[in-house]
């Protein structure tokens, strides 16, 4: 036996067992989504994967993370920007493993309550094999939707395009699975974030949760470009409008330490930081315009219904 | 000096091949403890194949670290199917790469102790 720069494939397929057998030690309720989950049953072909992706029910986030530190997994250090912007997972590394862990509260698109959404995507839990241990994930339906969300969280990707265009090839063959999907929407408030997909089948979406126009608005934005500005724009609008120069400067130009907590990768030189804050203040800006024009088409759409 | 608990229902041929091993002492049993001796992979155990080796990794352990599996260490692993006891196991890893089973005998007894104790393997009655 030996030690050794551990595979990441093989790191991920371990990681999936080791998450699932550590919510059952917790008697956490947990849903291993995405990667293995979507290969198994057929939604996506299999590719390597970057880390292991589980969803965990919400009361229970904090238990579970602490298994995990008590196993060596740690986050990865402060982050001024997700304290501020907020996010959907917790990442969690361990400096023997090659993969990350992604945590995940709630799944960007499910705009109802994250317990309900949580609870529905349970109750279709089925099981899966991977690393040779049985694991809990959720139906076809709940993985399609999980794939659907990813793929257009953001408008403009090539990549993304192609799993969605996959999907809906795979959909428009399935009746079953779509009407499955259509049930699930409606109860996880997905109706109108998955509004895209439901068109291109020439489904019907079923009465259900109704979000809020707010939260309509956090997902249109964080469509319209891949930055993080979208989700900056929700965190002035939740701020006092006193207490938006202080933040803007914050946010427009971080301090040297700032920046590199949010970019550890660039070079700790007065150049490599001048310029790498350049580069977000140029994608922030670009990010500004994107979302402009995305508010104005949805609002043409709205004046045309 | 390893020793093993053979009983009188092994196949002749498993009693040969340890009997002339100089290395081992072969004692005869009550099957029941002979069941004993049977080796299975443990519940809380997660691995995948990759190759030619295996990765294993004991989930119950503090702090789980996956385990590389080569060589002969891999096909010792592929021969552990919850039927078979240390004998049975090092014939078939003796027949693996065509070579008598007091080549390989020490290595295989002395492999199946190291992963029983870092978890990866139990004995079991079968």
């Amino acid at each position: 036996m030996t030690t050794f720069p551990l595979d990441q494939a093989a790191a991920v397929a371990l990681g999936c067992g080791l998450v699932s057998y550590v919510a059952e030690e917790a008697s956490v309720r947990s849903l291993l989504i995405k990667g293995h989950a979507l290969a198994e049953q057929g939604l996506r072909d299999p590719r390597r994967y970057a880390d292991v992706d589980v969803w965990i029910a919400p009361e229970s986030v904090t238990p579970f993370v602490e298994s995990l530190r008590a196993r060596g997994w740690h986050e990865r250090g402060p982050n001024w920007v997700l304290d501020r912007v907020g996010s959907h997972s917790i990442t969690l590394v361990n400096d023997s493993w090659p993969c990350d862990i992604d945590v995940h509260l709630r799944f960007p698109g499910f705009l109802a309550p994250d317990e309900d959404v949580f609870d529905e995507l349970w109750r279709r839990r089925t099981t899966i094999v991977v690393g040779g241990r049985t694991v809990t994930t959720t139906d076809r339906a709940g993985n399609a939707a999980v794939l659907a969300l990813h793929s257009m969280r953001q408008e403009r990707n090539d990549g993304r395009d192609d799993e969605f265009e996959h999907l809906v090839g795979l959909l428009s063959e399935d009746d079953e699975l779509v009407s499955d999907m259509l049930d699930l929407a409606a109860v996880t408030g997905a109706n109108e974030t998955l509004a895209p997909l439901f068109a291109r089948l020439g489904a019907t979406t079923r009465p259900g949760y109704r979000p809020s126009a707010r939260a309509l608005r956090e997902w249109a934005a964080r469509r319209a470009h891949m930055s993080r500005t979208g989700r900056w724009l929700s965190y002035f609008r939740s701020l006092s409008i006193r207490s938006w120069p202080r933040e803007f400067i914050v946010a427009a130009w971080p301090s040297a330490d700032l920046f590199l907590q949010d970019h550890p990768e660039v070079p700790h030189t007065k150049a490599a930081l001048f310029r790498g804050r350049v580069r977000r203040l140029v994608n922030g800006g670009s990010g500004m315009i994107r979302i402009a024009f995305a508010n104005v088409r949805a609002a043409k759409r709205r004046r045309t219904r | 000096m390893v020793s093993l608990i053979v009983d009188g229902e092994r196949p002749q041929r498993i009693r040969e091949a340890w009997g002339h091993a100089d290395s081992v002492t072969v004692m005869t049993t009550e099957s029941g403890d002979f069941a004993l001796q049977r080796w299975r992979v443990r519940g809380d155990v997660a691995f995948v194949e990759t190759g030619r080796s295996v990765v294993a990794l004991a989930l119950g352990s503090p702090s789980p670290v996956p385990m590389s599996l080569q060589g002969t260490a891999s096909t010792i692993w592929h021969t552990i199917n919850g039927l078979r006891d240390s004998a049975e196991i090092a014939v078939a890893v003796a027949d693996a790469y065509d070579t008598e089973v007091a080549v390989v005998q020490t290595e295989v007894i002395a492999f199946l102790q190291q992963l029983e104790e870092v978890g990866l393997i139990e004995r079991h009655r079968g």
